[in-house]
């Protein structure tokens, strides 16, 4: 359904997942300075995607990152405002991990930017196998 | 990357030699400021924390707040030293860790960072503050700006720093358990 590149470097990957009923990403590892530029462009390929195939919702699996600095947060902060100021054509889920404290806490003001257009859930299960997929709990 | 690492309470802003023999923890780094060392300087804080503290929150939270630290000496630093340290600091009132980081930066530059870091220092809810300027910075493009009032919003840190000539100095801090007693 997407039509997105991988992009596994040192550190960090951005991974298109094929296998739900709706469209997903996922962002693992460690969302620090090598990781910005790539996510950018890799957010604004995904909202391209999200607008052509006329998709209500996209899920971002964030269950194995581990950190993510402001410039990174920046790079959603961005997508988001884009979003919601062009007529909020779908919804971004963000999948937190609960054994990270620090994801809920990083990802609240995004919720609270856009509070029509950003669900926060909680991923019961975590991935294993690395295939990265989770299983929302709406919260 | 030069490191030095001391032992044992009861800090200011500038630790003198025998302050620094009174600290039970205490780390500092000089370096000289590369993108490339954030992410090695703010996993040390974090280990050190996790090491000394076994506190796996509070070790994110001085992970989040030295890596935003160290990147904004990396992004606004104009000579090639700097410094960032954590202590431990015991007081009567319970134990305090605290990052602080030192490196100089241009009068013009400066002078705006006094502004935004007076509002940041002065706010009575970060929160707000903080989500104040992702509405301000969301239409901008390549600017993030975010990093120290996140440390404050989210980090729930006591923030307070210093300008003397050219030198920036910004100190967080927050109250942790005291560290568990070493098995014996």
């Amino acid at each position: 359904m997407l039509n997105l590149p991988a992009i596994r470097a040192k550190g960090f990957a951005l991974v298109p997942l094929a296998d739900g009923p709706t469209p997903a990403v996922k962002f693992s590892g460690n969302g620090d300075t090598e990781a910005v530029s790539p996510l950018d462009r890799f957010l604004k390929l995904l909202h391209k995607n999200l607008i052509d195939e006329h998709c209500s919702s996209v899920a971002v699996d964030l269950a194995d990152l581990y950190f993510m600095n402001s410039s990174c947060l920046k790079a959603f902060v961005s997508w988001i405002y884009k979003v919601n100021t062009t007529g909020r054509p779908y919804q971004i889920r963000l999948q937190m991990n609960p054994r990270q404290p620090w994801q809920r806490r990083s990802l609240e003001p995004l919720k609270r930017l856009a509070p029509a257009v950003v669900f926060l859930d909680d991923s019961t299960r975590f991935d294993t196998n690395g295939s990265g997929r989770t299983e929302p709990r709406s919260s | 990357m030069n490191g030095k690492l001391g032992t044992n309470a009861g800090v200011d802003e500038t630790l003198s030699a025998q302050e620094v023999q009174k600290l039970s923890l205490f780390v500092s780094l000089s370096f000289q400021p590369n993108e490339h060392l954030v992410s090695a300087i703010s996993r040390l804080v974090s280990d050190f924390c996790e090491i000394g503290l076994h506190d796996l929150d509070i070790s994110a939270r001085f992970h989040m707040a030295a890596h935003e630290m160290a990147e904004n000496i990396t992004k606004y630093s104009t000579t090639s030293r700097a410094t960032l340290e954590v202590a431990l600091v015991e007081k009567a009132s319970g134990d305090v860790l605290r990052v602080t980081t030192r490196n100089q930066s241009s009068p013009e530059r400066l002078e705006e960072v006094d502004k935004r870091l007076h509002a940041l220092k002065s706010t009575s809810d970060p929160a707000a503050f903080y989500d104040q300027m992702i509405e301000q910075s969301a239409p901008l493009e390549g600017v993030s700006g975010l990093g120290l009032a996140r440390i404050r919003a989210e980090g729930g840190f006591d923030f307070d720093y210093s300008i003397k000539g050219n030198e920036l100095t910004l100190i967080v801090q927050a109250p942790v358990p005291k560290p568990p007693l070493p098995s014996s």
